[in-house]
C-alpha cells in the first residue's frame, strides 16, 4: 500500500532522515520506534506532505506522492494525528468534525455528513461533548477528537504520532480498542510511540530508527532480540 | 441636550457600522493570511469608483452598482493574492512579515496614483440610494445614512452566516486557527487564502461603495478609513470577528460622542481622529491582546 | 600621432561643450503645484493646465528672446519637503530661469527659502499666507492675494450684510488658521459675535458640530467654512442635510476654491443652492480684453470653467515671459528688476508689484487682486452665473434666502 524508497530529509546541516526505505502492506500496523530525535516525526511529516523530501520518493497505491501538498495527500486517503494535538480550539467539537466536509462535500450532502460525524463521535465515546469548544476539552479528549476528524475523510492509511502520550490509563485502553476495531475494519496504520507496551502489543511489524537511519525491522519478537536496537536505546 | 446626545449616539452607530464593514474585511484577511493588508483602503476606494461609474455611465441602480462593484473588486483581490501574496506561502520569500508589509504598502501607493491618473483628481459623489431626510423630533438625518447602515448590517450578517454556518466558513476558520491541521483535514490552504483575500476585498469595496454618496469619492479616500480599521482590529483583538464588530461600534460612538463632549468645544473636531487612538492606547494598557484577542498571532 | 589624438580629443571636447549649448534654443520655466495626495491635486491640475495653455500661446507668438519657452512642472504633493526638492531640481537640474505656481501656503513657505538661497525668481500663483511676501525676499513675488488683503474685504461684506452671530469651522492648516485670524480680528473690531472651531483637514463628518450650532440659542446667522478639498463639499452637504444652513435663519459661506469647480454640484446637489463663496474673478465685469479669449480657449481645451487659480497660474507664466523680454536676458537679478517694474495687463486688471514694506505682506505683492462675494441662486449654476453681492459697486442683486 505504501512504499518509501531511499528517503532523505535535511534541515540545514542536520540530516533528519537518511536513505530510509520500507513498505507497509494493506491492513497492517507498522510500529516505528527509536530514541528522541531519531527522525520518527519527520518521517510522518514527509509522508503526509508537511515537508518535501530532499531525496527519494513515496508511493501510495503505486502512485508517487512525494511532491504533493498535505491537503492533496489527505484527499488521497492518508490521515494523521499530531504528537501535540492540533485541534481547532475556537470551534466546537462538531465544527471540528465538519472541517473536512469542504473537501468531501461534493460526494455527500450535509445531512449524511452530520450523521457520519455523530456516528464517529459515538464510536469514540465523545458524542456528549459535541457542542463543547475545542479548548475546553482534556488532553485525552483532544486525541480522540483528532482521531475522529481524521476518520471523517475515510483514510485507508492512518499515521498516529504518539497517540498515548499524556493520556489517562483508562482512555489509553479505549484508544487501544479503537485502533484494533479500525484495524478490523481494514485500515492500515503507522504508529509512533514511546509507550513500549502499547506499541509492542499493537504492531504486527516494527521498524527502528536511530539518527535518521533505519537500523532494524521485523516482528516485535525479532526486535526484542536485536542487539543493535538494545544498544541504540542504551546508548541514549 | 439629551435629544442631541441621542442623535449623536445614533450617528455614531451608523458610522460604526460602516467602519465595521471595512474592518471585517481586514480581519478576514488577517486571520486567514496573517497579513496586514496596507492596501485595504485602496480596495475601498476602488469599490467606490467602480460603483460610481457603473451607476453614472451604465445606469445601474445604486444597490446593483454596489453588488457589481463588490464582485469586480473580489476578482481584483484574487489577482493581487495570486501575483503578490502567494510567494509568502510557497516559501519563495525569506522574511515573510516584512515582505507582506512592503508589498501591500507599495500596492497602496501604486493604486492611489493609478486612480489619480485614471479617474482624475476631481471629487465625485455617487447617486443617492434614497434621497431626502428623515426627521427625528426636531432633528433630521439623511435617508442615505439610514439606508447605508441597513445595507451594512445586511452585508455583515451575510458574512457572519457564511463564516459561521457554511462548510466554506469552517474551512476559513480552520485555516485561520491552524494552517497545517486544516491541510491535514483536506482543506486547500491556497484556495482559502484566495477566498479570504477576495472576500475581504469585496467587503472593503462594499464599504467604499456605500460611503460614496455620504463621504464622497476621491483617490485618497481610503487613507483615513484604513487607519481606523487598523485601530479597530487591534482594539478588537487581532483576528477576532466578534471583537472587530464590537470595536467598530465602540470607535464610532467614541468619535461621535467624544468630539461633542470634548471639554474644549472649539477643539472637539480637531481631535476627533485622535480619540480613537487614545482609546486604543488605554485598552491595550489594560488588556494587551485587545478586547477579544487570544494570544499573540503571528505568521508561521 | 600623439598630437593627432590630442587634437581629436580636444575637438571632441569642444564639440561636447558647444553642441548642447547650441541645441538649447529653449528657455525653461519651472512650475510647482500639488498633483497628488496629500495635496489638493484638483487645483494643482487646473493650474498646470492653465500654465500649459500660456506656454503654447507664447510659443505660437514666437517665444521670447528668439527662443522657445518650455514648462517643467514638478508635483509638490502639498508637502513642504517636496516643495524644497522640486525647487532644487527645477533650478539646479533643469536650469529653470524662473519658477511659478504653488497652491499650498505651507509648501510655498518652503519654496521661497530655496528661491532666495538659489537666487531664482519665484512667482507664487495661488498660496495666500501673509508670511510668503512678509519675509520680503528679493526673489519672491505673488499675484495671489495675501490672506489679510483679501479677507479684510470679505469681512467687510459680513459686516455690511448685517450678520450678528457668526460660527466658523476652520481646517487646521497654515491657510485655514491664517484666514481665521484675519476674519476673527475684523469681526471683533466690528463687534460681531463669533464662535470658531478647528478641525483636521481629513475630517469627513461635521454633523456633530453642525448639530450643536443648529441647536444653539441664539441660532447663528452665518456659517463660515474655511476648508478646502472634499472637506468643504462635505460640510456644505451635511449642513443642508441636518437643516442647519443655508436656511432662512442661517446663511452658509464656503471659502475654499472647490466651491467653484463644476464637481461642486455633483456632490452637493440641492445643498449647493444659496451657498455663498468668494472668487477672484467674476465674468460680468469687463476686466481686460484678454479675459474672454482666455476663458474661451481654456473651455475649448479642457471642457471646464477656469477658476481664478487657473487665471493666476496663466498670468504668472506670462509675467515671466514679459519680464524676460524686458530684461533681455535670463539673469536672475535683471529678471527681478524687470519684474519690479511690471505693468502687465493680465486677465483681471493691470498687474504690478508693490515695493511697500509696510504692511509687511505688501512687498512684491500685487495689491490690485480682486475679491468678490457671490451666491449660487440655482442648482447646477456655473459660478460665473452666480449672483454677485460684493463689492457693492459691481453688485447685481441682494443676498437671497431659501
Amino acid at each position: 500500500m505504501l512504499k518509501v524508497t531511499k528517503l532523505t530529509k535535511r534541515f540545514g546541516g542536520l540530516t533528519a532522515l537518511e536513505n530510509v526505505s520500507f513498505k507497509v502492506a494493506k491492513n497492517e500496523i507498522l510500529g516505528v520506534i527509536g530514541p528522541n530525535g531519531s527522525g520518527k516525526t519527520t518521517l510522518i511529516n514527509v509522508i503526509n506532505g508537511i515537508h518535501k523530501p530532499d531525496n527519494g520518493d513515496i508511493f501510495f497505491r503505486d502512485k508517487s506522492i512525494g511532491r504533493l501538498s498535505s491537503y492533496q495527500i489527505a484527499k488521497k486517503g492518508i490521515g494523521r494525528t499530531f504528537q501535540v494535538t492540533r485541534i481547532f480550539r475556537r470551534m466546537s467539537v462538531m465544527e471540528n468534525m465538519m472541517v473536512p466536509a469542504l473537501s468531501i462535500s461534493r460526494s455527500g450532502n450535509q445531512e449524511a455528513l452530520l450523521h457520519k460525524s455523530l456516528g464517529i463521535l459515538t464510536l469514540l465515546k465523545i458524542v456528549h461533548l459535541k457542542d463543547e469548544y475545542g479548548r475546553s476539552l482534556s488532553g485525552g479528549q483532544h486525541k480522540l477528537l483528532e482521531l475522529g476528524r481524521v476518520l471523517m475523510l475515510d483514510p485507508d492509511l492512518i499515521l498516529l504520532d504518539e497517540p498515548f502520550a499524556g493520556v489517562h490509563p483508562e482512555l489509553k485502553a479505549d484508544l487501544h480498542d479503537h485502533i484494533r476495531k479500525l484495524h478490523g475494519q481494514g485500515k492500515t496504520f503507522i504508529l509512533i510511540s514511546h509507550d513500549m507496551h502499547s506499541i509492542f502489543s499493537l504492531s504486527q511489524r516494527l521498524m527502528v530508527l536511530s539518527s535518521g537511519k533505519k537500523i532494524a525491522h521485523g516482528t516485535p519478537e525479532e526486535i526484542k532480540q536485536n542487539e543493535e536496537v538494545i544498544e541504540a536505546y542504551l546508548g541514549n | 441636550m439629551t435629544e442631541y446626545l441621542l442623535l449623536q449616539a445614533l450617528n455614531g452607530l451608523i458610522i460604526g457600522l460602516i467602519y465595521a464593514l471595512m474592518a471585517l474585511g481586514l480581519t478576514l484577511i488577517f486571520s486567514v493570511l496573517k497579513i496586514v493588508n496596507f492596501a485595504h483602503g485602496e480596495l475601498y476606494m476602488l469599490g467606490a469608483y467602480f460603483s460610481y461609474y457603473l451607476a453614472k455611465l451604465f445606469g445601474f441602480p445604486p444597490v446593483l452598482a454596489v453588488l457589481s462593484s463588490m464582485i469586480i473588486v473580489f476578482f481584483i483581490g484574487v489577482v493581487i493574492e495570486v501575483l503578490f501574496l502567494r510567494p509568502v506561502y510557497t516559501g519563495a520569500v525569506e522574511r515573510k512579515d516584512e515582505y507582506a508589509i512592503l508589498i501591500t504598502f507599495g500596492l497602496s501607493i501604486f493604486l492611489q496614483n493609478l486612480a489619480l491618473f485614471v479617474f482624475g483628481p476631481w471629487t465625485r459623489r455617487s447617486p443617492s440610494f434614497m434621497s431626502g431626510t428623515t426627521s427625528v423630533y426636531s432633528l433630521s438625518i439623511s435617508n442615505d445614512r439610514l439606508f447605508v447602515s441597513a445595507l451594512a448590517v445586511v452585508f455583515m450578517i451575510a458574512t457572519l452566516v457564511i463564516i459561521g454556518r457554511t462548510f466554506m466558513g469552517k474551512g476559513l476558520r480552520a485555516v485561520s486557527q491552524d494552517r497545517e491541521a486544516a491541510a491535514i483535514a483536506g482543506i486547500n490552504p491556497f484556495k482559502m487564502n484566495l477566498l479570504a483575500f477576495g472576500a475581504g476585498s469585496a467587503l472593503a469595496a462594499a464599504g467604499g461603495a456605500l460611503i460614496g454618496p455620504i463621504f464622497l469619492i476621491f483617490p485618497t479616500m481610503g487613507a483615513m478609513p484604513v487607519i481606523k480599521s487598523f485601530v479597530i482590529i487591534v482594539l478588537g483583538g487581532m483576528g477576532s470577528i466578534k471583537g472587530c464588530i464590537i470595536a467598530s461600534l465602540i470607535l464610532g460612538e467614541a468619535e461621535s460622542l467624544g468630539s461633542v463632549l470634548f471639554p474644549d468645544l472649539t477643539r472637539g473636531l480637531a481631535y476627533k481622529n485622535a480619540i480613537g487612538l487614545l482609546f486604543l492606547v488605554v485598552v491595550l494598557l489594560v488588556k494587551p491582546t485587545g478586547l477579544f484577542g487570544e494570544k499573540h498571532v503571528r505568521m508561521k | 600621432m600623439k598630437k593627432l589624438i590630442l587634437l581629436f580629443v580636444c575637438c571632441l571636447m569642444a564639440w561636447g561643450v558647444t553642441v548642447p549649448a547650441n541645441a538649447k534654443g529653449i528657455i525653461k520655466i519651472g512650475g510647482v503645484g500639488p498633483l497628488s495626495a496629500p495635496g489638493s491635486f484638483e487645483s494643482g491640475k487646473e493650474m498646470k493646465m492653465a500654465m500649459e495653455q500660456a506656454i503654447e500661446e507664447i510659443n505660437a507668438a514666437g517665444g521670447v528672446l528668439g527662443k522657445e519657452v518650455a514648462l517643467v512642472f514638478e508635483d509638490t504633493q502639498g508637502l513642504p519637503e517636496k516643495g524644497t526638492a522640486a525647487m532644487e531640481r527645477l533650478v539646479l537640474k533643469h536650469k529653470a530661469v524662473a519658477v511659478v505656481g504653488e497652491f499650498h501656503s505651507s509648501v510655498a513657505k518652503a519654496e521661497i527659502e530655496v528661491a532666495n538661497r538659489l537666487k531664482v525668481p519665484l512667482i507664487i500663483a495661488e498660496a495666500w499666507a501673509d508670511v510668503i511676501t512678509a519675509k520680503q525676499y528679493k526673489y519672491v513675488f505673488r499675484i495671489a492675494p495675501a490672506n489679510s488683503l483679501f479677507y479684510r474685504k470679505i469681512a467687510n461684506w459680513i459686516h455690511a450684510a448685517g450678520f450678528k452671530n457668526v460660527v466658523m469651522i476652520t481646517e487646521n492648516s497654515d491657510y485655514g488658521i491664517g484666514v481665521e485670524r484675519v476674519i476673527r480680528e475684523q469681526l471683533k473690531n466690528a463687534g460681531i459675535k463669533m464662535t470658531s472651531i478647528t478641525a483636521e483637514r481629513t475630517i469627513q463628518d461635521f454633523t456633530p458640530q453642525l448639530l450643536r450650532f443648529k441647536l444653539a440659542t441664539p441660532r447663528p446667522d452665518l456659517l463660515f467654512g474655511i476648508f478646502t478639498g472634499a472637506g468643504e463639499l462635505l460640510m456644505v452637504k451635511q449642513a443642508h442635510e441636518i437643516g442647519f444652513a443655508p436656511t432662512k435663519e442661517t446663511a452658509l459661506f464656503a471659502v475654499g476654491t472647490d466651491a467653484l469647480h463644476k464637481e461642486f454640484w455633483e456632490i452637493t446637489g440641492q445643498s449647493g443652492q444659496y451657498v455663498l463663496t468668494k472668487t477672484g474673478y467674476y465674468p460680468g465685469i469687463k476686466f481686460t480684453e484678454k479675459t474672454d479669449p482666455f476663458i474661451k480657449r481654456f473651455k475649448e481645451k479642457y471642457n471646464r470653467e477656469p477658476t481664478f487659480a487657473a487665471m493666476e497660474a496663466y498670468e504668472a507664466v506670462y509675467l515671466v515671459a514679459h519680464a524676460l523680454k524686458r530684461a533681455g536676458s535670463t539673469d536672475p537679478d535683471a529678471l527681478v528688476a524687470a519684474l519690479e517694474k511690471t505693468r502687465f495687463t493680465g486677465l483681471r486688471g493691470v498687474i504690478r508689484f508693490s515695493l511697500d514694506r509696510e504692511p509687511a505682506y505688501m512687498y512684491h505683492q500685487w495689491p490690485g487682486t480682486p475679491a468678490f462675494v457671490i451666491q449660487y441662486t440655482q442648482v447646477n449654476q456655473p459660478y460665473t452665473d452666480a449672483l454677485l453681492l460684493w463689492p457693492k459697486a459691481h453688485s447685481n442683486g441682494q443676498l437671497m434666502k431659501p
